[in-house]
């Protein structure tokens, strides 16, 4: 093997297992130039094109629903923390807190995210629709409906009943992206601010890394530029809802902050189309 | 359809070709104004080939690899040729003689 050869076959090793790295060494090799910035860029993108495994048959919001159903949960998991237990138990109108309509909808998102990743399409609508009452009425109780994660739970279930437009059958692990729920909590805008001290900071701080991230991913796979938009967009929305409920007051800083808000997912937006666009034949 | 899939089209339909072939073919046809890279070619071919419009043609080993060679469906080659009208229609605008009226 020569240094020519050698330094094609790094490249290729970027690519995954099931992907003709054999053949795509014989053709660079034949070409008998070494490695260009251009064949070298090239190979490292196709390579993670490769192994993000988006294609035409892949669903380009699937994704986007799961992250907003994680999201959701997140939220789901905060509003339920105050559960009363001893008053359900021990009272007749225990059962009236809402801890209780969060637990609903925390046990009818967790169901809708295995459900949606396990490829039960039907289920996860079911479920997610169900849970949207619950969750809004546990947010809107609990005086943190102008909270971020209000709209976390209907952008959910809008955007599980688009996956069911058209199932592809594409599969996760849902074990995984349960274990994705803790760092849900903390890092995206849950809330949790009210509860973990330092919340607040990692969230915004966080948010800004998921945008920045989408956007240069958009290159790789549109699906995860799609998918932080839509936890963007619950953003959007629930800022919008806090100025039509005149919570938000001030002529300049109320454009300011709906445009502050709207920036960010308008950008990914386009930055999945335009991703989108690249994968077509 | 994109101006790259449109020529990797034209490349095969003359017949199967293997990766490298493809690039030049498609480099001759295009006068050398779409030269692909190789990860560039790849990924075409792997959509291309999701998609139907081509399919593997035959395998052989040469110095040890796995070289194999590609060619149109019936699929790809209808979409070919309607992409090859959309063209030439679109040229025929431009190109054909204007009969203004006197």
């Amino acid at each position: 093997m020569n240094h020519i050869e050698r330094r094609y076959a790094r490249l290729v090793r970027l690519y995954p297992a099931r992907s003709p790295r054999d053949e795509i060494l014989d053709t660079l090799l034949q070409s008998g130039q070494p490695p260009t910035l251009r064949e070298t860029s090239a190979l490292v993108l196709g390579a993670l094109r490769a192994r993000a495994g988006y294609a035409l048959d892949r669903s380009p919001i699937r994704l986007a629903a799961l992250a907003v159903l994680l999201y959701a949960t997140a939220v789901d998991v905060l509003t339920s923390l105050p559960l009363d237990v001893p008053a359900i138990v021990g009272t007749p109108l225990g059962i009236a807190q809402y801890a209780v309509a969060g637990l609903a909808a925390l046990v009818l998102h967790v169901t809708a995210l295995f459900a949606l990743a396990r490829g039960a399409y039907r289920l996860s609508a079911v479920a997610a629709v169900l849970a949207v009452g619950p969750a809004l009425v546990a947010l809107e109780r609990s005086g943190s409906y102008l909270n971020d994660g209000f709209w976390a739970a209907p952008v959910a279930a809008l955007l599980v009943l688009a996956v069911n437009l058209s199932p592809r059958g594409e599969r996760s692990n849902p074990y995984l992206w349960t274990a994705l729920l803790p760092f849900a909590i903390v890092i995206l805008p849950t809330g949790s601010g009210t509860v973990l001290t330092p919340g607040l900071f990692i969230e915004q701080q966080a948010m800004i890394v998921l945008v920045v991230a989408g956007l240069l991913w958009s290159a790789v796979d549109p699906r995860v530029p799609l998918a932080v938009a839509a936890l963007a967009l619950c953003d959007f929305l629930t800022h919008l809802t806090a100025v039509a409920a005149g919570a938000v007051v001030g002529g300049g800083s109320v454009a300011y902050g709906l445009a502050v808000t709207a920036v960010p997912w308008l950008l990914l937006l386009a930055a999945a189309t335009a991703g989108h666009r690249r994968s077509l034949i | 359809m994109r101006e790259t899939t449109y020529f990797t089209l034209a490349a095969l339909q003359h017949g199967p070709l293997h990766g490298y072939a493809i690039i030049q073919r498609v480099s001759e046809l295009s006068g050398g104004r779409v030269r692909l890279a190789t990860g560039t070619l790849y990924t075409a071919l792997e959509r291309l080939t999701t998609a139907g419009h081509i399919r593997v043609a035959s395998e052989e080993i040469v110095n040890g690899r796995a070289r194999r060679s590609y060619q149109l469906t019936p699929h790809g080659q209808t979409a070919l040729h309607e992409q090859a009208t959309v063209y030439a229609e679109a040229a025929r605008i431009v190109t054909r003689p204007v009969v203004r009226p006197a």
